[in-house]
């Protein structure tokens, strides 16, 4: 996998990850976000309609204002005593009865206005209803006593110039809920006279539920308006079966639907105090009324809703932009890490070119951050490779100048040392030939001997020849068939293996890459050394063999088996080596560079020669070095 | 290669080679195999070509055969071939290179080359080099 994919994945795996993470803290921070800017919304909402309800408020208390200060009253209750001289109290009644009427008119959730009297028992004393048919004034005969009501007690205790307000609550006649129900608000003040008692009351009902419509506007799916009183008990509710409960004798109270607004209505409560909810929230503010007698708090509640599907719509946007941010930053990161990768990338097919010795692309040597160090690290080091390479084949080429040289040297050598030796040899033949008659039998011997030394020179020079490479079949590997080899090393061995002490017993040998002058050599040799060793019958065994596990690595191990020679432990043990070449002190003729000759013919090859010495026999070993060859089946 | 001499042919058998004591043994040989061309010896590739210049002139027989050494120091025998073969009149003469060494690839493939008629290795038993002498009988 290359670096640049490895950037890449990581940036794919840092991308998720931070998504993985931040995903749940936006969306987190867009709902909290959210129900603040409904909390907000909310207490805006309540401030304005607190505002609208206390203007109504205001209104009322203007509107009772203003029929207390009728004349007609004044002299019905005798406070203007030339208006009580010049009409009758029931002209004055009728009077009032019609500016009564007209209120009720211009004032449509206006349900009732009435002037109570404190003389009989409280009784009515002008009556105005809204009814089916319209505002009419209610006949004498139907006239009630309401001196017991409290909210006429109440308004009785009035300090003057203050409105005094009624418990909110379901219109009651004759003692009895109204129905259909109908939440009503009173509004009154005492009638006082300047002196003695008060004359009466004068109380305006207002149907509570067009007023609070007309304020709060209509429903919306969204959002509900709520009421409640002093004590919590809520006097609008959207559930018909919640508000006025407590007139119904089953109190519904905020607080025990949300405990933890009761705060707000004990006295030195909160002014505010908004909670959540399981589908949105609730917000609750009391009203700032005017200063008022008897009812003096009020509370007004909001709940907002969530739209259905809002927090999977909250999701689905954060999700949204989440998919958004995570596709731009992937494919940002890709951008980025295939643009960081590109340098190294090039840089690797420099190195490949050059690995595979073909011209090379431009390194990035003008960069300024580390590739740029590294290409030109690069280039210096390509540099003093092509240096290192260049004094490598002047080296190579002065070697192969010196080889040469020692080539030649080696052959003039040998060739210079052959012509004496080879003439030694053929003058003591001739004096043999010509001069026999001549030469004593002891001349004859030391000729015989020197024609010998002669021989034997010319063999040691044939032998270094081989070794040094002069002669053809040393320079490099040839298939042979060793069959034939050894045929030809038996055959050069010439008189040795035709002693009739000597019998050869031969196993198949297979066909191998070998240096066929070199190994028919140290054939020649191993021959020639063991048939010299032995003054009895010899038995020489030739045959191959896979290498056993003690072994060095080898593919053909071939072997040569002597029986008839015994040697001894120190003989045997040097017998392989410089020290102890053949012919040395023993005469011997023909032994050429010995059996250590045999020891470097095998390292050639790659491989090693082993003897095991015992009573009975000499085993060689020759390694021909690991090839994919395997020696013939036994048989 | 095997070279043998024409019959009737009673021109010289000339050897070239600058050590006289290959000279000395070639000719001992030589008059044990029992040929009866004369055995003209000469010391090097120089003394070839005077020679063969004498012959071109009819003032010396042509040669049955001529013997060359290789490594002679005024004229090796190669040179001393090629300077021979150059001459129209000696293209077909016999020469066989007498060579040292037996193994040298290079040297045969020199020889072949230059036009040799043979190679024949030194012998160092007199038996050799008569029975080689004998083998040039026609």
């Amino acid at each position: 996998m290359t670096i640049g994919s490895r950037i890449q994945m990581l940036t794919v795996a840092a991308v998720l990850l931070t998504t993985a993470l931040v995903a749940p803290v936006i969306f987190w921070g867009f709902s909290t976000l959210i129900d603040r800017q409904r909390a907000e919304a909310a207490d805006r909402l309540l401030e304005i309609e607190d505002r609208a309800f206390a203007a109504s408020i205001a209104e009322l208390e203007h509107d009772v204002a203003l029929l207390l200060a009728l004349p007609a009253l004044d002299g019905l209750a005798a406070r203007q005593p030339d208006i009580a001289a010049a009409l009758p109290p029931e002209r004055l009644k009728t009077v009032l009865a019609q500016v009564y009427a007209a209120m009720a008119a211009a004032k449509p959730h206006y349900h009732q206005i009435r002037l109570i009297g404190v003389a009989d028992g409280g009784r009515e004393l002008v009556r105005v209803d809204r009814t089916a048919a319209g505002i009419a004034r209610m006949p004498e005969a139907g006239l009630q006593a309401k001196g017991q009501r409290p909210y006429v007690v109440e308004a009785l205790q009035t300090p003057a110039g203050q409105t005094y307000l009624a418990q909110i609550e379901l219109n009651r006649e004759h003692g009895v809920i109204e129905q259909p129900e109908r939440p009503t608000l009173r509004i009154a003040r005492p009638v006082l006279t300047g002196v003695g008692p008060a004359f009466g009351v004068l109380v305006i009902n207002v149907d509570f539920a067009p007023m609070i419509r007309e304020i709060v506007g209509q429903p919306r799916p969204d959002r509900d308006w709520l009421l409640a009183n002093a004590d919590g008990h809520y006097i609008w509710h959207p559930d018909p079966t919640k508000a006025f409960g407590f007139d119904r004798g089953a109190p519904q109270r905020v607080q025990d639907d949300h405990p933890r607004l009761a705060p707000l209505f004990t006295v030195g409560g909160p002014e505010a105090l908004s909670v959540r909810t399981a589908d949105g929230r609730t917000a609750w503010r009391r009203i700032a009324l005017p200063p008022l007698a008897g009812y003096d708090r009020l509370y007004i509640g909001m709940t907002i809703r969530e739209a259905p599907g809002a927090e999977a719509e909250i999701a689905r946007l954060g999700l949204l932009g989440v998919a958004l941010a995570l596709g731009l930053t992937l494919l940002v990161g890709l951008f980025a890490a295939r643009r960081l990768a590109r340098p190294l990338a090039r840089m690797s097919r420099v190195a490949v070119a050059i690995a595979e010795n073909r011209e090379p692309e431009e390194l990035p040597t003008a960069r300024p951050d580390e590739i740029g160090v590294l290409a030109r690290s690069f280039e210096r080091m390509l540099e003093r490779l092509e240096e290192k390479r260049h004094d490598l084949k002047r080296a190579n080429s002065r070697l192969q100048q010196a080889n040469a040289d020692l080539e030649q040297f080696a052959y003039v050598a040998t060739h210079d040392l052959r012509e004496p030796a080879r003439r030694t040899a053929a003058i003591a033949d001739l004096l043999l030939f010509d001069e026999a008659d001549r030469v004593s039998d002891e001349g004859r011997e030391m000729l015989e001997r020197l024609q010998a030394v002669a021989e034997n020179m010319l063999d040691r020079l044939a032998d270094f020849r081989v070794l040094s490479g002069l002669g053809s079949g040393t320079l490099s590997r040839v298939e042979t068939d060793l069959e034939g080899l050894l045929d030809r090393a038996l055959s050069e061995s010439g008189a040795r293996v035709d002693d009739p002490r000597v019998t050869i017993e031969r196993h198949p040998l297979p066909r191998l890459a070998v240096y066929p002058e070199l190994l028919a050599l140290a054939w020649r040799n191993l021959i020639s050394d063991m048939v010299r060793r032995s003054d009895g019958p010899i038995r020489l065994v030739f045959a191959a063999r896979a290498p056993r596990p003690d072994e060095p690595d080898a593919g053909v191990v071939l072997t040569l088996t002597v029986r008839g020679v015994s040697l001894s432990p120190d003989v045997a043990r040097t017998l392989l080596t410089r020290a102890a070449r053949l012919g040395e002190g023993d005469g011997g003729a023909g032994d050429g560079l010995g059996l250590t000759i045999c020891r470097r013919i095998a390292e050639r090859h790659g491989g090693w020669i082993t003897l095991t010495n015992t009573d009975e026999q000499l085993a060689f070993a020759f390694s021909l070095g690991a090839t994919d060859e395997r020696p013939p089946e036994a048989g | 290669m095997s070279v043998r001499l024409k019959p009737d042919d009673t021109g010289p058998i000339v050897m070239v080679d600058d050590s006289p004591d290959d000279i000395l043994i070639a000719r001992r040989c030589y008059r044990r195999a029992g040929l009866h061309n004369p055995f003209v010896t000469l010391d090097g590739g120089t003394a070839l070509l005077a020679h063969l210049d004498e012959v071109d002139a009819g003032v010396a027989p042509m040669p049955a055969l001529v013997l060359l050494d290789i490594n002679m120091p005024d004229m090796n025998g190669f040179e001393a071939l090629s300077r021979v073969r150059e001459k129209a009149a000696f293209r077909e003469l016999p020469v066989v290179m007498m060579l040292t060494n037996s193994d040298d690839p290079h040297d045969r493939e020199r020889a072949r080359q230059k036009g040799a008629s043979g190679l024949q290795i030194k012998p160092t038993r007199v038996v050799d080099y008569v029975g080689f002498f004998k083998s040039l009988a026609p």
